[in-house]
Protein backbone atom coordinates (compact mmCIF):
# COMPACT_ATOMS: atom_id res chain seq x y z
CA UNK A 1 0.00 0.00 0.00
CA UNK A 2 1.58 3.16 -1.42
CA UNK A 3 1.97 6.06 1.23
CA UNK A 4 -0.78 8.69 1.89
CA UNK A 5 0.05 12.35 1.82
CA UNK A 6 -2.19 15.39 2.50
CA UNK A 7 -1.71 17.15 -0.71
CA UNK A 8 -3.37 20.89 -1.29
CA UNK A 9 -4.98 21.71 -5.43
CA UNK A 10 -5.38 24.90 -6.00
CA UNK A 11 -8.30 24.87 -8.38
CA UNK A 12 -9.40 27.45 -11.17
CA UNK A 13 -12.33 27.59 -13.16
CA UNK A 14 -11.61 28.63 -16.47
CA UNK A 15 -15.74 29.79 -16.52
CA UNK A 16 -15.43 32.06 -13.69
CA UNK A 17 -11.92 32.43 -13.02
CA UNK A 18 -12.75 31.71 -9.55
CA UNK A 19 -10.08 29.55 -7.57
CA UNK A 20 -10.32 27.62 -4.31
CA UNK A 21 -8.06 25.20 -2.86
CA UNK A 22 -9.10 22.08 -1.58
CA UNK A 23 -7.56 19.51 0.68
CA UNK A 24 -7.26 15.77 -0.03
CA UNK A 25 -5.29 12.68 1.11
CA UNK A 26 -3.42 11.35 -2.20
CA UNK A 27 -1.23 8.60 -2.72
CA UNK A 28 2.76 9.80 -2.77
CA UNK A 29 3.76 9.49 -6.34
CA UNK A 30 6.67 6.60 -6.89
CA UNK A 31 10.10 7.90 -6.24
CA UNK A 32 10.62 7.98 -10.61
CA UNK A 33 13.11 5.29 -11.40
CA UNK A 34 15.23 5.75 -14.69
CA UNK A 35 14.51 2.97 -17.02
CA UNK A 36 17.40 1.52 -19.18
CA UNK A 37 16.19 3.76 -21.81
CA UNK A 38 16.49 6.86 -20.09
CA UNK A 39 20.34 5.94 -18.99
CA UNK A 40 21.12 4.67 -22.73
CA UNK A 41 19.62 7.80 -23.91
CA UNK A 42 21.53 9.84 -21.51
CA UNK A 43 24.74 8.30 -22.55
CA UNK A 44 24.27 8.78 -26.10
CA UNK A 45 23.75 12.12 -25.61
CA UNK A 46 26.59 12.61 -24.33
CA UNK A 47 28.81 10.56 -26.61
CA UNK A 48 27.26 12.71 -29.46
CA UNK A 49 27.92 16.15 -27.22
CA UNK A 50 31.74 15.06 -26.40
CA UNK A 51 32.05 14.82 -30.66
CA UNK A 52 30.17 17.60 -31.23
CA UNK A 53 32.20 19.54 -28.73
CA UNK A 54 35.04 18.90 -31.63
CA UNK A 55 32.82 20.40 -34.38
CA UNK A 56 31.54 16.74 -35.86
CA UNK A 57 28.21 16.43 -36.39
CA UNK A 58 27.75 12.87 -33.84
CA UNK A 59 29.78 9.96 -32.42
CA UNK A 60 29.08 8.07 -35.22
CA UNK A 61 30.18 10.92 -37.67
CA UNK A 62 33.50 11.28 -35.80
CA UNK A 63 34.11 6.94 -35.70
CA UNK A 64 34.10 7.55 -39.82
CA UNK A 65 37.54 10.06 -39.53
CA UNK A 66 39.10 6.65 -38.22
CA UNK A 67 40.77 5.70 -41.36
CA UNK A 68 41.01 9.56 -42.77
CA UNK A 69 44.32 10.49 -44.59
CA UNK A 70 43.99 13.23 -42.37
CA UNK A 71 46.29 12.32 -39.44
CA UNK A 72 44.79 14.78 -37.07
CA UNK A 73 41.29 13.91 -37.89
CA UNK A 74 41.94 10.23 -37.46
CA UNK A 75 43.56 10.83 -34.22
CA UNK A 76 40.64 12.34 -32.71
CA UNK A 77 38.52 9.69 -33.88
CA UNK A 78 40.83 6.59 -32.54
CA UNK A 79 40.83 8.69 -29.18
CA UNK A 80 37.07 8.80 -29.48
CA UNK A 81 36.12 5.05 -30.06
CA UNK A 82 38.71 4.13 -27.45
CA UNK A 83 36.66 6.83 -24.97
CA UNK A 84 33.02 5.63 -26.35
CA UNK A 85 33.77 1.36 -25.85
CA UNK A 86 35.38 2.65 -22.00
CA UNK A 87 32.18 3.86 -21.48
CA UNK A 88 29.87 1.78 -23.00
CA UNK A 89 31.46 -1.12 -21.18
CA UNK A 90 31.33 0.75 -17.87
CA UNK A 91 27.14 1.33 -18.41
CA UNK A 92 26.96 -2.29 -19.47
CA UNK A 93 28.46 -3.57 -16.22
CA UNK A 94 26.35 -1.37 -14.79
CA UNK A 95 23.44 -2.84 -15.93
CA UNK A 96 24.66 -6.39 -15.68
CA UNK A 97 25.40 -5.75 -11.73
CA UNK A 98 23.08 -2.67 -10.84
CA UNK A 99 24.33 -1.12 -7.74
CA UNK A 100 22.11 -0.03 -4.66
CA UNK A 101 20.63 2.16 -4.88
CA UNK A 102 20.42 2.81 -8.79
CA UNK A 103 21.91 6.02 -9.23
CA UNK A 104 20.17 9.13 -11.23
CA UNK A 105 21.09 9.00 -14.73
CA UNK A 106 22.91 12.87 -14.02
CA UNK A 107 25.40 10.78 -11.58
CA UNK A 108 26.12 8.22 -14.17
CA UNK A 109 26.96 10.78 -16.75
CA UNK A 110 29.13 12.26 -14.47
CA UNK A 111 30.77 9.49 -13.25
CA UNK A 112 31.52 8.36 -16.91
CA UNK A 113 35.06 8.03 -18.40
CA UNK A 114 36.57 11.70 -19.37
CA UNK A 115 37.99 11.25 -22.95
CA UNK A 116 41.50 12.29 -23.99
CA UNK A 117 41.83 14.15 -27.00
CA UNK A 118 45.22 13.79 -29.06
CA UNK A 119 47.48 17.27 -28.61
CA UNK A 120 46.75 19.09 -31.87
CA UNK B 1 -21.20 32.16 -41.96
CA UNK B 2 -22.66 35.67 -41.51
CA UNK B 3 -22.32 38.40 -44.01
CA UNK B 4 -20.92 41.79 -42.76
CA UNK B 5 -22.78 44.52 -43.91
CA UNK B 6 -21.27 48.78 -43.70
CA UNK B 7 -23.94 50.86 -42.32
CA UNK B 8 -24.00 54.05 -43.85
CA UNK B 9 -24.93 57.14 -42.06
CA UNK B 10 -27.66 57.81 -44.25
CA UNK B 11 -28.84 54.68 -43.03
CA UNK B 12 -29.25 55.77 -40.03
CA UNK B 13 -30.02 59.35 -40.31
CA UNK B 14 -33.56 60.92 -38.54
CA UNK B 15 -36.05 60.52 -40.35
CA UNK B 16 -33.76 57.65 -41.94
CA UNK B 17 -36.82 54.25 -43.24
CA UNK B 18 -36.02 51.24 -40.84
CA UNK B 19 -35.99 49.15 -43.74
CA UNK B 20 -35.15 45.11 -43.38
CA UNK B 21 -32.33 45.19 -44.67
CA UNK B 22 -30.94 47.66 -42.04
CA UNK B 23 -32.55 44.62 -39.66
CA UNK B 24 -30.54 41.91 -41.29
CA UNK B 25 -27.35 44.18 -40.71
CA UNK B 26 -28.25 44.40 -37.27
CA UNK B 27 -28.76 40.84 -36.56
CA UNK B 28 -25.83 39.61 -38.65
CA UNK B 29 -23.17 41.97 -37.75
CA UNK B 30 -22.33 40.49 -34.53
CA UNK B 31 -22.13 37.57 -35.72
CA UNK B 32 -20.15 38.43 -38.63
CA UNK B 33 -17.71 40.02 -36.49
CA UNK B 34 -17.32 36.59 -34.13
CA UNK B 35 -17.08 34.49 -36.91
CA UNK B 36 -14.34 36.92 -38.84
CA UNK B 37 -16.17 37.38 -42.00
CA UNK B 38 -14.48 38.89 -45.13
CA UNK B 39 -14.70 42.75 -44.09
CA UNK B 40 -15.78 42.97 -40.53
CA UNK B 41 -13.98 44.22 -37.85
CA UNK B 42 -11.32 42.33 -36.48
CA UNK B 43 -11.71 41.91 -32.88
CA UNK B 44 -8.53 44.13 -30.86
CA UNK B 45 -6.26 41.97 -28.51
CA UNK B 46 -6.86 44.69 -25.97
CA UNK B 47 -10.65 43.47 -25.89
CA UNK B 48 -9.44 39.57 -25.28
CA UNK B 49 -9.84 38.57 -21.62
CA UNK B 50 -6.80 37.32 -19.76
CA UNK B 51 -6.08 34.04 -21.81
CA UNK B 52 -4.22 32.79 -19.11
CA UNK B 53 -6.14 29.75 -17.81
CA UNK B 54 -4.13 28.78 -14.66
CA UNK B 55 -0.33 29.70 -13.65
CA UNK B 56 1.80 28.00 -10.78
CA UNK B 57 4.21 26.30 -8.69
CA UNK B 58 3.45 22.17 -8.25
CA UNK B 59 5.43 19.83 -6.10
CA UNK B 60 4.11 16.22 -4.65
CA UNK B 61 2.18 17.85 -2.13
CA UNK B 62 0.56 20.87 -4.38
CA UNK B 63 -1.27 20.00 -6.98
CA UNK B 64 -2.92 22.71 -9.91
CA UNK B 65 -6.32 22.27 -11.24
CA UNK B 66 -8.09 24.00 -14.34
CA UNK B 67 -11.78 23.14 -14.67
CA UNK B 68 -14.44 23.80 -17.21
CA UNK B 69 -12.33 24.06 -19.76
CA UNK B 70 -14.37 22.12 -22.40
CA UNK B 71 -15.17 25.17 -24.03
CA UNK B 72 -11.47 25.46 -25.15
CA UNK B 73 -9.88 23.82 -28.21
CA UNK B 74 -6.33 23.86 -27.98
CA UNK B 75 -4.72 24.65 -24.91
CA UNK B 76 -0.73 25.71 -24.90
CA UNK B 77 1.20 24.38 -21.95
CA UNK B 78 4.70 25.27 -20.25
CA UNK B 79 6.00 23.66 -17.82
CA UNK B 80 9.65 24.84 -16.30
CA UNK B 81 11.65 22.69 -13.35
CA UNK B 82 15.40 23.12 -11.82
CA UNK B 83 14.66 20.21 -9.48
CA UNK B 84 16.39 17.18 -10.67
CA UNK B 85 14.67 13.91 -10.90
CA UNK B 86 11.61 15.10 -10.82
CA UNK B 87 8.70 13.92 -13.13
CA UNK B 88 5.82 16.64 -14.11
CA UNK B 89 2.97 14.97 -14.56
CA UNK B 90 -0.67 15.53 -15.24
CA UNK B 91 -4.54 13.66 -15.15
CA UNK B 92 -7.66 14.59 -16.86
CA UNK B 93 -11.10 14.29 -15.69
CA UNK B 94 -14.57 14.19 -17.17
CA UNK B 95 -16.67 15.20 -14.19
CA UNK B 96 -14.59 18.77 -13.64
CA UNK B 97 -12.73 17.51 -10.76
CA UNK B 98 -14.46 15.16 -8.88
CA UNK B 99 -12.99 11.99 -10.02
CA UNK B 100 -9.94 11.93 -12.11
CA UNK B 101 -8.32 9.47 -14.50
CA UNK B 102 -4.36 8.07 -14.04
CA UNK B 103 -1.45 10.16 -13.83
CA UNK B 104 0.23 10.42 -17.17
CA UNK B 105 3.60 11.99 -18.78
CA UNK B 106 6.62 12.49 -16.88
CA UNK B 107 9.89 13.16 -18.49
CA UNK B 108 12.32 15.28 -16.90
CA UNK B 109 14.69 13.45 -15.03
CA UNK B 110 17.23 15.78 -15.37
CA UNK B 111 17.62 19.38 -14.08
CA UNK B 112 16.47 22.29 -15.76
CA UNK B 113 13.63 20.52 -17.57
CA UNK B 114 11.42 21.67 -20.01
CA UNK B 115 7.96 20.78 -20.89
CA UNK B 116 6.12 22.93 -23.32
CA UNK B 117 3.60 21.53 -25.82
CA UNK B 118 -0.66 21.62 -26.52
CA UNK B 119 -3.82 19.76 -26.21
CA UNK B 120 -6.63 19.31 -28.41
CA UNK B 121 -9.46 18.77 -26.30
CA UNK B 122 -11.82 18.83 -30.06
CA UNK B 123 -9.28 15.89 -31.71
CA UNK B 124 -8.18 15.06 -28.46
CA UNK B 125 -4.51 15.14 -29.85
CA UNK B 126 -1.54 16.46 -28.60
CA UNK B 127 2.04 17.34 -29.32
CA UNK B 128 4.11 17.70 -25.73
CA UNK B 129 7.48 17.74 -25.57
CA UNK B 130 10.02 17.27 -22.57
CA UNK B 131 13.52 18.94 -22.68
CA UNK B 132 16.12 16.88 -20.15
CA UNK B 133 18.98 18.37 -19.14
CA UNK B 134 21.56 16.13 -18.05
CA UNK B 135 25.19 16.31 -16.79
CA UNK B 136 26.59 17.85 -19.45
CA UNK B 137 24.51 20.47 -19.88
CA UNK B 138 23.31 18.23 -23.10
CA UNK B 139 19.46 18.82 -23.75
CA UNK B 140 17.31 15.62 -24.52
CA UNK B 141 14.13 15.87 -26.63
CA UNK B 142 11.51 13.73 -26.14
CA UNK B 143 7.92 13.68 -27.38
CA UNK B 144 5.09 12.66 -24.71
CA UNK B 145 2.01 10.25 -25.60
CA UNK B 146 -0.96 11.50 -23.57
CA UNK B 147 -3.79 9.58 -23.73
CA UNK B 148 -7.09 12.73 -23.65
CA UNK B 149 -10.53 11.03 -22.79
CA UNK B 150 -13.72 11.71 -24.35
CA UNK B 151 -15.28 14.68 -22.74
CA UNK B 152 -12.40 15.76 -20.76
CA UNK B 153 -13.32 19.10 -19.13
CA UNK B 154 -10.91 19.36 -16.12
CA UNK B 155 -6.95 19.18 -16.24
CA UNK B 156 -4.33 18.85 -12.84
CA UNK B 157 -0.42 18.95 -12.28
CA UNK B 158 1.97 17.55 -10.08
CA UNK B 159 5.18 16.49 -9.92
CA UNK B 160 5.64 13.18 -8.88
CA UNK B 161 8.34 13.77 -6.01
CA UNK B 162 9.75 16.08 -4.29
CA UNK B 163 7.45 17.90 -1.65
CA UNK B 164 9.31 21.31 -2.07
CA UNK B 165 8.41 23.02 -5.19
CA UNK B 166 9.38 21.64 -8.16
CA UNK B 167 7.66 22.58 -11.61
CA UNK B 168 5.94 26.14 -12.51
CA UNK B 169 3.39 25.64 -14.42
CA UNK B 170 1.43 27.68 -17.22
CA UNK B 171 -1.42 27.28 -19.10
CA UNK B 172 -3.23 29.55 -21.95
CA UNK B 173 -5.83 29.15 -24.52
CA UNK B 174 -4.81 29.47 -28.09
CA UNK B 175 -8.17 28.37 -29.54
CA UNK B 176 -11.82 27.90 -28.39
CA UNK B 177 -14.40 24.95 -30.13
CA UNK B 178 -16.57 25.00 -32.56
CA UNK B 179 -18.64 21.56 -31.59
CA UNK B 180 -19.97 22.87 -28.21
Amino acid sequence: MSDMIEVETTVVSALTGETRIIRTMEPLGAEPTPSVEDFRAAVQSHIDATAQSRLYDSGNSIATYATSTNQSWAAEAQAFIVWRDAVWSQVYALWADPPDPQPTVDALIQSLPTIEWPDA
Amino acid sequence: MADWFNITDSAVDPDAPLTSELGYAWRDNPIAISEGSIGAPRVNPKALANGTLICGVVSAGSFLAATSINPFKRIMMRCDSAAENSKLQLSFSTDNGSNWGAWQAGQGTGTSSISMGWIDLQSRTSAVFSNNKVGTGQSLFSQETITIPLNTNAIRFRASTGIELSWCVRLWVLEGRSDV
